[in-house]
């Protein structure tokens, strides 16, 4: 009730602003700044550009900022930041904080860009966090073989700690570059010692996390804006998102998209129509891929109106994800690109519960056999009654991920679905598929 | 006294040994791996059902917790088990 | 209790009519004998299944059927163990009753004590300590033994063979019990090892890059 009222407020009083940039642009939030080329920000021109910061002093103030911006995770989960930081703040122990840069999902590109180019946004948001909580310290957290943000950060603490800025020590993890070694709970396992692998916990994370301290794990992209909102006040920053997603946001394009890891930034209502068209799309693709490979396919044509918020994506059963938007071109076959990316996703288990240790392969091969048209309608309710049994039984969500990704395919490709099942020929399925998989030998994997 | 009982899905294996003793609470998928169905059990009969379920299950996984949000002691748990 | 109930009657019928089938004359004076001999084949026969209703509900290739689902497995495991060990105590009562068999009551409980083929039942003895070990355990998991039980519980692998020894060498007066010692062992044997290669066949195989 609320949300439309707002939303009829801001639609008859105010013009519908939203604008899609790219890294440098002017009016952009996160992106603004130096251009791409000139490489990562330097501290000076990012204090010349937004202003210093005092954490410790206005701690108290910036928890209420962060508290009326409404600001929700970025990295999947969409968890509410305030409500996080509340829990931990009233937990016994000084809370751990964490930034997690590893962004696992092989598409997506956004926490690569920032901590590459706007390190010390990323940096400002940990401090004011750390200040927030009470830590002394932030640990960030990226993959091994994350590449150019290693050295940005680095750099860019190096350059913070001569210039003596008040900040929390700031310790750089690298760990495993395993899909789900990228999770909250099993980086936080890494960090106490233990295997990236996720763990289960009765308790929330931010009340007691697996090193028994109350732990904040914040997305880089969370935290980037957390470092902005604090400058420029809450509700100017919210307002350039929607009632239900305050704040602007990052977009990775992949896929068949015209420029595949291109990152963009959306403020306002843009509808997923505006995004493709800003990029170069002329007219709706076959299909989207919302939130990730473990998200959800919307019909091009459906997507093409839908705002790239959580209201409109909502209504499709999807959600912003970690803000990748894939794009399944003409002719290509959607049934084969899921059973690719479920696949991947059952091959990137830690193969710790029995959903993903039983459930993943058997529901890749059930997707594998309705891409090559050779399941039949018995093996999709076999198939469907297995994503019942898989689903919500892990101890993180990468097998809901799986099923999710699954029901949304089924229902999406309705009709090509039909047309497999009856082992007709499938012309899309031929094509070389358009979402890269990262190359992963089994032997390679580490733990730690 | 009021308890919690989940399932740690990284620690079960199937055994099947917490729908017994807790069979009202707790029940199989189709692999063996338990469910809780009800995390709260009422009644001292029922509760210390779940104890037994607790003390019984080969890998530890299955956590008892009081209201107070501490995790039960049980004695002779290994030292893998929390 | 039901199927407590239904495993016994079952296990004691046919425990007879196999007993009576193979063995020799009957009379009054060996009802004590008959008895024993129908008890001890019944619990033979629900230790078989005991052990492969355990072994089966971890086995790979269960979930391929519907049933029985495991919440009836376990359930069945727990009945047939109950049946086993009230089939086994009547088995050693009436033998050790039995003034013809040549067992007695210290010939029952301590091993290489009886007079009638003293190795054949002191193997049959041995595995009952075994199993009062493995029962028990298994009844005080939830308080007493908590993790222990687990552990254990694969003295049950010992237990089964010298059963089958214990029978072979004890009781195999007749064809038809050869038989069901060869056919009860062999399925044992079957679903164990297929359980261990699937398994290792699983954990040895990578999922294939697509």
């Amino acid at each position: 009730m609320i949300d439309a009222t707002l939303r009829g407020v801001r639609s008859t009083n105010a013009a519908p602003v939203h604008r899609i940039g790219d890294i440098g642009d002017e009016g952009t939030w996160l992106l603004a700044g130096p251009s791409a080329d000139q490489g990562p920000e330097a501290l000076s021109s990012h204090l010349t550009r937004l202003g210093s910061l005092r954490p410790f002093e206005c701690a108290g103030e910036y928890r209420t900022m962060l508290r009326q911006s409404g600001l929700r995770g970025r990295g999947g989960g969409g968890f509410p930041l305030a409500a996080k930081l509340d829990t931990a703040m009233l937990a016994p122990g000084e809370p751990m904080v964490v930034i997690n840069a590893s962004e696992s999902e092989p598409a997506s590109r956004k926490d690569w860009t920032l901590s590459a180019y706007r390190p010390h946004l990323v940096l400002d948001g940990g401090a004011v966090i750390a200040a927030v909580v009470g830590s002394s310290e932030v640990v960030i957290h990226l993959h091994r073989g994350a590449g150019a943000p290693v050295a940005s950060l680095q750099r860019a603490i190096a350059e913070r700690r001569s210039a003596g800025l008040p900040d929390p020590r700031w310790r750089l993890s690298l760990g495993p570059d395993g899909y789900v070694s990228g999770e909250a709970s099993a980086i936080v396992s890494l960090l106490g010692g233990g295997e990236a692998r996720p763990s289960f916990s009765a308790v929330p994370m931010a009340h007691r996390g697996p090193s028994g301290r109350p732990t904040v794990v914040s997305n880089a992209e969370t935290t980037a804006h957390v470092g902005l909102l604090v400058r420029t006040g809450p509700h100017a920053w919210g307002a350039a998102g929607s009632p239900s997603s305050p704040g602007p946001q990052l977009v990775t394009l992949a896929g068949g998209a015209i420029d595949p890891g291109r990152v963009v930034e959306i403020a306002g209502e843009a509808t997923i129509g505006e995004v493709l068209s800003a990029t170069g799309h002329r007219q709706p693709p076959t299909a989207v891929l919302v939130g990730g490979y473990a998200g959800t396919w919307i019909s091009g044509w459906a997507a093409w109106n839908t705002t790239f918020q959580r209201e409109g994506l909502e209504a499709h059963g999807a959600g912003p994800g970690c803000g990748l938007l894939g794009v399944l071109p003409e002719g290509h076959c959607g049934l084969a690109e899921t059973a690719r990316l479920v696949g991947y996703l059952a091959g990137e288990t830690a193969g710790q519960c029995g959903p993903c240790v039983q459930g993943l392969p058997l529901l890749a091969d059930g997707c594998r056999a309705l891409a090559a048209g050779t399941l039949r309608r018995r093996g999709l309710r076999r198939l469907l009654s297995l994503a019942d049994v898989v689903e919500g039984g892990g101890a993180c969500r990468h097998p809901d991920g799986a099923v999710r990704l699954i029901r949304s395919a089924l229902d999406g490709f309705a009709d090509d679905v039909a047309g497999h099942l009856r082992g007709e020929a499938c012309s899309g399925a031929q094509r070389p598929p358009v979402f890269p998989l990262p190359e992963v030998d089994p032997s390679d994997r580490v733990w730690r | 006294m009021t308890v919690e009982i989940r399932i740690d899905p990284t620690r079960c294996r199937g055994h099947a040994i917490c729908a017994l003793m807790y069979s009202e609470g707790v029940e199989l998928d189709r692999w063996g791996y338990g469910r809780v169905v009800d995390g709260t059990p009422e009644g001292r009969r029922s509760i210390k059902r779940a104890l037994r379920a607790a003390a019984a299950c080969p890998n530890g996984a299955v956590v008892v917790e009081d209201s107070a949000d501490r995790r039960i002691r049980l004695a002779g748990r290994g030292p893998d088990g929390g | 209790m039901l199927l407590f109930g239904l495993v016994l009657g079952v296990s004691l019928g046919l425990g007879y009519v196999i007993a009576s089938r193979s063995g020799s004359l009957l009379h009054n004076k060996m009802l004590p004998w008959i008895m024993g001999r129908t008890m001890g084949v019944a619990a033979y026969l629900t230790l078989t299944a005991l052990v492969a209703a355990g072994i089966w509900l971890r086995h790979p290739w269960r979930t391929t059927f519907r049933v029985p689902t495991p919440e009836t497995l376990v359930r069945a495991h727990v009945a047939l163990a109950a049946a086993t060990v009230v089939l086994l105590i009547g088995h050693m009562t009436s033998l050790a009753l039995d003034k013809y068999a040549g067992v007695g009551w210290s010939g029952t409980f301590v091993p290489w004590h009886a007079q009638y083929r003293p190795t054949a039942v002191a193997l049959g003895t041995l595995a009952f300590y075994a199993m009062v070990l493995v029962a028990g355990t298994a009844v005080l998991a939830g308080s007493i033994a908590r993790r222990v039980w687990f552990p254990i519980h694969s003295v049950s692998a010992a237990i089964f063979c010298l059963c089958v020894v214990h029978g072979v060498l004890a009781g195999s007066d007749g064809h038809a019990l050869r038989w069901i010692y060869v056919a009860t062992g062999a399925l044992v044997v079957v679903v164990q090892v297929t359980r261990w290669t699937a398994r290792y066949a699983a954990e040895h195989s990578e999922l294939e890059p697509l």
